[in-house]
This record gives structure tokens, sequence and C-alpha cells, in this order.
């Protein structure tokens, strides 16, 4: 017994070791990876499996679940690496996956992943796991940094106060790898055991715990399935998830009866609830346990981290240092990943070029040119950005300054409703909605990442810029023009954030995640956890997102294309034909007719084809916003890639050729009399606020993770363009005519 | 103990005991008739905002709120306050922590526990969330979450100005 604060409290741990009988196993172990978040476990995996690995997600969230292999003295050791938690209660959808692995699926091993650096908080989840009875190792982590520290860990002490084996490493530097895997095999072979130590908690708490797990053992199914012990705990602490688990069973009478009991006597005796007491507790118990084991060398000279932190965040020089990084992120994204863009269009067009002398034209031409290959361009083309964005998120990430950045400029985003962390995924929307959407994996909680994927739409990006140019440079002089794209931008901006605040009032009643998160000290990542993470991105978005964008750019050049009108067909041929027959015409002359009536034969199969019968289809909704059906199909084509509309309206007014030459196309435009400035704003802020490409659509439901929002998305995106753009048009009626 | 004047409560009794700030606030202060090792009353001092009105010798001073941050005093009485009205470089001890729904199990689960010792190490550049140390990390909270968290002072950061003020 030990006395703290004149308390009566027990913190000693039984030991009851209980030899297992060696018994020949099948040489097959599952590990479960557990630990806080920032201990380094993800390196560690790394280190363990190497790239032998894959990701999916948990069942029925948004968490992904990696799990790889490795083959250790002839067993085959399946890891799975747990998402980074703090403790195992059901708070986060984090903990109850991490949970449920350990408790229902009950892997043979569960290595415990700590930051030797700070033992007292990793050890809370040491605890629990003890409580469950999971065949457990830890696995001190980090110790390199302990070592330049110059702490002293006494490891032996700490293995008999845990009754667990304990193990340094450093997946840094890849010191005790193989000593842990020797290790999961011993346990595995019975050669060494857990001795399933238990943590006992104040005679006043383990008097209730005691109690309710006398009856828990009653229950036979129950106490198959689960330590009763543990489920006692947990009930005294509130747990939601156990509490469903027994209140239907006929033991629940007299357990309630207990915890009333419990809650009316910790009241009396502690001023407090037994939920607080086991966790003070608990905690006591785990300074208790580092004060024996841990030497802290005194503090004197301030650490790296903060003379680090006191450059980076401080008052004066915090917000344009955050102001420049998000700067350069996106200059590098979108700049540097130019250049292999233009390659990637470069090589596709010529191979394009190539197939078209090859093949004689036809149908299957046709598909394979402008449906398969361009769909593969249109594929490949976002990769440069996607692998530029995560290298430098998971630098920023890796390094521990995403949280500071979150810090930062929490303050602003949360007025909208938003977490710091939405930041860096909303301005990236500016480059490309496909790399922003995949940027809010870094958000935890499910109400703030919807609401980021939902405003990222309006965050204009660099695809509809051409469309602004050639609109706002048509119908406005030269200095209104860059006031009216600035107006533009601004008005993205704005929507986005008050649609935020909406959302987050009206769909999500306020929930909002709490700013409670660790600032990790800093860290330098290792360039294989950088390339990793590029890849894996990379990877992941050509296989889940790229086959179905591939797949609707085939399906949206089908819609564009059929039917074709037979008889428009006919016509033109003949009078192709007629042109070449004249004998009075010079060769130019011929083959200046021959482009002008091609072009108004493919501007009239476009009005024919799908397309152009949905562009038709829709006019009398986009009239009231002032255009006509060929602004109309122009839009609708926008939604297979924003690119496309201009080229579009270059086809419908048939420019042929010279679709490119924005300059005929202006013109076409200023000498049609149905449009006017009114129009041009109303059309500007359309293409501004509606439903991104496909490609983004796409990558937003994967996301997303239900055909619910993205449902939602299309509407929202859909009917908030329409209507801003309504009233866009009727204001700049009165005021620009 | 000594501790700032703003942190200590209505109706109290205090000996000033120091400005952590430049001679220009000691002489501010000695213009107002407070001096080093007076007794002054508090007779009112609304949390976190306004100016703090004292009384000495029957006389009734006004200190602005600014200034009255970096006045420390000597008091009797233990404070308790909560944790977003926490000066930087303040050391605290967790009382209790009242926080509801997800916020509490996140707090406790770090270790915020009553006894637990906190520093306060800066807030963001545009005043909030906050940056605490705990025992070996560092944790940021928002001020409206670090409301709920009653602490109280156990030393003061008595530095007069830094060298590097700017930079914290």
């Amino acid at each position: 017994m030990k006395k703290i604060n004149g308390k009566n409290l027990a913190y000693f741990l039984d030991n009851e070791t209980v030899p297992k009988p060696k018994i020949e196993k099948p040489k097959q172990i599952l590990v479960a990876l557990a630990g806080n978040p920032n201990c380094g476990k993800t390196s560690l995996f790394n280190k363990l499996v190497g790239a032998n690995q894959r990701v999916g997600n948990w069942a029925g969230v948004t968490v992904e679940r990696f799990e790889g292999s490795t083959f250790h003295r002839d067993y085959l050791i399946k890891i799975i690496d747990l998402p980074g938690t703090y403790s195992l209660t059901t708070y986060s959808p984090e903990e109850i996956v991490a949970r449920n692995f350990i408790v229902e699926e009950k892997p043979d091993v569960v290595i415990n992943v700590v930051d030797s650096t700070n033992l007292e908080r990793n050890f809370f989840l040491t605890t629990q796991l003890i409580d469950i009875q999971a065949n457990l190792i830890v696995a001190l982590n980090m110790m390199d940094e302990v070592e330049d520290k110059k702490t002293q860990i006494d490891i032996g002490h700490l293995e008999n106060l845990l009754g667990i084996h304990t193990i340094p490493t450093s997946a840094v530097k890849g010191t005790g790898i193989e000593e842990l895997l020797d290790h999961v095999v011993d346990l595995y072979t019975n050669k060494i055991v857990t001795k399933h130590n238990k943590l006992v908690f104040s005679d006043l708490s383990e008097h209730f715990i005691e109690r309710i797990s006398e009856i828990l053992k009653t229950d036979e199914e129950l106490s198959a399935k689960y330590v009763p012990r543990w489920l006692a705990i947990k009930l005294l602490v509130n747990d939601k998830d156990i509490y469903g688990l027994i209140h239907g069973r006929p033991i629940w009478i007299k357990i309630h009866q207990i915890l009333e009991e419990a809650i009316r006597r910790v009241k009396i005796e502690q001023n407090t609830d037994p939920e607080m007491l086991l966790k003070e507790e608990r905690h006591s118990f785990i300074r208790g346990a580092i004060r024996e084991t841990v030497k802290f060398k005194p503090k004197i000279k301030r650490t790296t981290t903060e003379i680090i932190d006191s450059l980076l965040i401080n008052r004066i020089t915090g917000l344009p240092i955050f102001a420049l990084f998000m700067w350069l992120i996106f200059q590098v994204t979108f700049r540097l990943g130019e250049m292999p863009m233009n390659l990637i269009e470069n090589l596709f067009t010529a191979l394009s070029n190539f197939i078209v002398q090859i093949i004689p034209e036809g149908i299957g031409r046709s598909i394979l040119v402008d449906g398969v290959i361009a769909g593969v361009g249109g594929v490949l083309v976002f990769l440069p950005n996607i692998m530029i964005l995560f290298l430098s998120l998971s630098f920023l990430e890796g390094t521990g300054y995403m949280a500071r950045a979150a810090f930062v400029i929490d303050k602003v985003m949360h007025k909208f409703g938003l977490h710091g962390k939405s930041f860096i995924p909303m301005i990236t929307g500016f480059g490309c909605s496909v790399p922003a959407f995949m940027a809010t994996r870094t958000l935890k909680s499910e109400s703030d990442r919807i609401t980021t994927l939902l405003v990222i739409p309006f965050m204009s990006c660099g695809a509809k810029f051409p469309v602004y140019v050639l609109v706002a440079g048509t119908f406005f002089d030269q200095n209104s023009a860059g006031n009216v794209l600035f107006g533009i931008y601004l008005l993205g901006v704005v929507i986005a954030l008050i649609s935020a605040r909406l959302m987050k009032s009206i769909l999500f009643k306020d929930i909002s995640e709490p700013f409670v998160m660790e600032l990790p000290p800093y860290r330098m990542p290792t360039f294989k956890t950088l390339m990793f993470q590029m890849w894996f991105r990379a990877s992941q978005y050509l296989r889940k997102a790229g086959t179905i964008i591939l797949f609707v750019s085939v399906l949206i050049w089908v819609a564009s294309n059929f039917p074709k009108s037979e008889s428009v067909e006919k016509l033109y041929i003949t009078k192709i034909e007629n042109v070449k027959q004249n004998v009075n015409l010079s060769d130019e002359q011929k083959l200046q007719k021959i482009t002008k009536l091609e072009s108004k034969k493919n501007s009239l199969q476009l009005e024919n084809s799908a397309v152009g019968i949905a562009g038709k289809f829709i006019e009398p909704i986009v009239r009231p916003l002032g255009f006509d059906w060929k602004l109309g199909l122009s839009i609708v084509t926008g939604i297979a890639a924003k690119e496309i509309i201009v080229s579009t309206m270059g086809t419908l007014y048939s420019l042929g050729s010279d679709s490119g030459n924005t300059d005929a196309l202006r013109e076409k435009l200023l000498a049609s009399d149905k449009y006017n400035k009114a129009v041009a704003i109303s059309f500007l802020v359309f293409i501004l606020l509606y439903i991104p490409c496909f490609a983004a659509s796409i990558v937003f439901h994967r996301e997303a993770g239900s055909w619910k929002w993205t449902a939602f998305y299309a509407v929202y995106t859909m009917s908030v363009a329409w209507l801003i753009s309504f009233v866009a048009y009727n204001i700049a009626g009165l005021f620009l005519l | 103990m000594v501790t700032r004047l703003i942190y200590c409560s209505n109706n109290e009794k205090v000996v000033i005991e120091d400005v952590a700030a430049g001679n220009g606030a000691i002489e501010n202060l000695k213009e107002l008739g407070i001096y080093p090792k007076d007794e002054v009353f508090i007779t009112k001092n609304i949390e976190s905002k306004g100016p703090i009105h004292i009384k000495k010798n029957e006389k009734n001073v006004v200190i602005g709120r600014k200034l009255a941050e970096k006045v420390l005093v000597n008091s009797f009485l233990e404070q308790v306050l909560p944790l977003s009205q926490i000066k930087i470089g303040d050391k605290v001890e967790v009382v209790k922590m009242n926080s509801d729904g997800e916020i509490r199990y996140r707090l406790l689960d770090m270790g915020l526990i009553k006894g637990v010792m906190l520093k306060m190490i800066r807030t963001a550049p545009l005043g909030d969330p906050i940056e605490v140390e705990m025992s070996g990390f560092n944790l940021t909270l928002r001020l409206n979450e670090a409301k709920s968290i009653l602490v109280k002072p156990v030393e003061i950061e008595k530095n007069k100005r830094k060298k590097f003020s700017i930079f914290s």
C-alpha cells in the first residue's frame, strides 16, 4: 500500500503468472499495433513490413486500415496498424475501430507503441490495454530521442511493474526491430508470457469493480468473450457501448443497483463521480510508475522545438510565416506541377496524332483517340498536382508544422464553423478541387471534413480561369475586367464561408471538433516516409478514382458524339463535295469554304447529340439567368471538365479549326444581341459556383463516403449557382445596361 | 503568495509587490498614488475585462486592465480562475475540469485531471487558441474550451520584459 496525498490508494500490480503449455500452432501470427498519435507508430509499421502493405477502410467508417505482413523465423506475421488513439473509449471512430479490433478480433499479439519521450501520456493507453488483457508487448519507440535528452529509463523495473515485455526501439534509426519480432514469435509460441498484471485501484473503486465483476462472471456467454473486470471498469466510467452490451441482459438489474450505489458513495466520500475517480487513479498510478522508473535530466536549455516555435508561431511573425508556407505549397503544387502536366498533355497529343496517322478514320478511331486516350490523359494530368501536394503535406505533417498551421489560423476558420486544419484543403481548391478534396483527409472529425468538402467547390479552381478571361475580357474594358475577376474570386470565398457557417449550424447542429490537439516536437521526417506517402496517395487516386474518371470520360465522349444525325452528315458531305468540284474556286478558297462547312457540321452534330439535347432541355431553366441554349450547353459540357467550356463555345459558334482562337470567339460573342454585361456577370457567377468537373466529383464521392453527401453536393452547388446567378443577373441588369 | 492583481477577486486585501514591466509602468502606477508595499483593497474586478477598481486609504483608484496584468501583489487567499484568463509564462495547477461531452473525454484521456501542473506558453497570433505545456507535451485549446478548466496560479512569470519578448 502506498499513500498519496494522504489518501489510501493502492497502486500495486498483482502478478498472476499463468504458465501456458507449449503447443504447436499454425505458423501465422496476427499482430495489432496500437499507440497514441505522433508516437512514431506508422514509421515503425513501415520499418516492420516495408512496402509490403495494403490499405483499405475499416467497415462502416472513413478511417483507413493499413495492413502488411512480414516473415520472421518461418512465421508469417500479419500486422494491422490500428489508428492512433489516446485512449480506448468510444468517442471517436478511431477509438471504436481500435478497441473493437482488439476486443472482438483478439489478435495473437498487440504491440503497444509508446513514445518514450512522453511516457506519462502514452501509458494511459497501455494501462487500458492491460485491462483488456491483450497479449501485450510494449515497444518503447523513439529511444534515440530519449538518449539524446539523457533521460534514463529503467526498463527492467518497468517490465516488472507492468508485467509486459518491453523493447526499446527507434523506427528512425531502425533499432530494436528484430528484437521486437523475436518477442512477437516467442510470445506467440509461449516461450515467454505476458503476466496479465492488473492495475489495482483504490479500495473504494476496487470494492465496486469486484462486486460488478462477480455478477458479470455469472453470465457465462459474456464472460467467455470479454474480461469481466474490464467490463466492470468500463461500466463505472459510463462507457456507452458496454452499457448497450449489458443493459438488455438479466444481470443488468443487479449491476444497475451497484452502479447507483457507487455513484452515491463516491460522491459522499470523494466528492466526485466514479468515472473521474477511476481516471484520476489511473493517472496517479502512471505518475507513480514513471517516478520509479524514469530519471529525467533537468531541463536547462530551451529545447530546439521551443526555439523554432518562438520563431514560427509567435504573435508577430506567426501569420506572415504561415502565409508564406501556404503560398509556397500552392506555388509548388501548381507551378511546379505545370511542367509535368504539360509533358503529359503533349505526350497524349502526340500519341493521338500518331494513331490518327496509322488508323483510318471512323468511329473506332474516334473512340480510341477522343474517348480512351483523351480519358487516360485526363486522369493522368492530375497526378503531378496530387503527388507534389501530398509530398508537401506529409512534409508539413511529418515535421509537426501542420498542427501549428492549424493553431495559427484556427480563430478565423472557427468563426465560420470550420477547423484550423480546413485551411489547407480550401486554398488548394484555388488550384484544383481534386487534390483539395483529397487533402481533407487531415481532418479527423466527420462534420469538419464533410463541411470542408462541401465548400471547396466555391474556391475557384484554375481550370475556370480561361473562361473568366474570355468572358470578362470580352464584355468589360481592361480596367474593369480585372475588378470583375477579383470580384468573382472574392465572391467564391464569401459563398464558401457563408456555406460553412450554414452547414455547421443546420446540418451538424454546431457539433464542433474541439481544438484539443498536441503540438508534437519538431522532427525531420525520413525521405522514405515522404516518398511512400506521396506514392501511396497517387496510387490510391489512380486505382480508386482514375478508373471511374476514365469510364465517365468515354461516356461523355459518347454523349457528345451520339446520336449522329445522318441527314446532316449527308447534307454536309454533299455540300463539301460540291465545293471540291467547283472549278471556279482556287484551292485556297476551297479550303476556306470546306473548313467553314465542317465546323458548321460539327456545330449541328453537337446540337443533335445527347449533350446538345440536354443543353436545349435545360434552356428554360437557365433562361432566367440570361443564358441562351448555347451558353447552357457550354455549362453542361463544363461538367465534364471546365477546360472544355471555351472549346465548346468555339464549336457552337462554328469557329472550326479556329476554335482555339479566342479573339474570333470574342467578336462572335460581342456581335450577338443576346449577350450583354449582365449576362456576362451571370455566366461568370454560374461558372464559379456550379458543380466541379466529373473527376473532382468522383474524388468527392470517394472522400465523403456516401451517396447521400454526393447527391447533396450536386444539388447544393447547382442551386447556389443558379440562385446567386439569378440575383447577380437582375442586379447587374439594373446597373449595367 | 505572489500573484497578479488581475487574478485576485473582489473584496480582497492585497499588498503591492512589484510591477513585471519596464519603469514606465511603475511610474504610471506611482502617478496613481500606488507604491510597492502599499496595502490595497480590491473593490471591483470583473472577470477578464474592464479596468480594476482598488481602494487605498479610502481613496478609490482605477487601474487599466493592461497595466493591472503586470502588477504583482501578495495575496493571502487562494485564487481559482478559468485557464482562459491565465497570462503567458504563468504556471497553474488544475483544480477542476467542468468540460462536457467529447472535449471532457479528450482532456481526461490526455491526462488533464485535478492536480496536474500547466504552464501557459503562448496564444496564437490572433489571440486564440492557446498553447499550454503539460507534463511532457504541449497542448492546444480554444479559449472557449479553456474557460471550463478551473486552475489556481502557483508560479507567476516575474520577468520584467524579456530580451526577445516579441518572440514569445
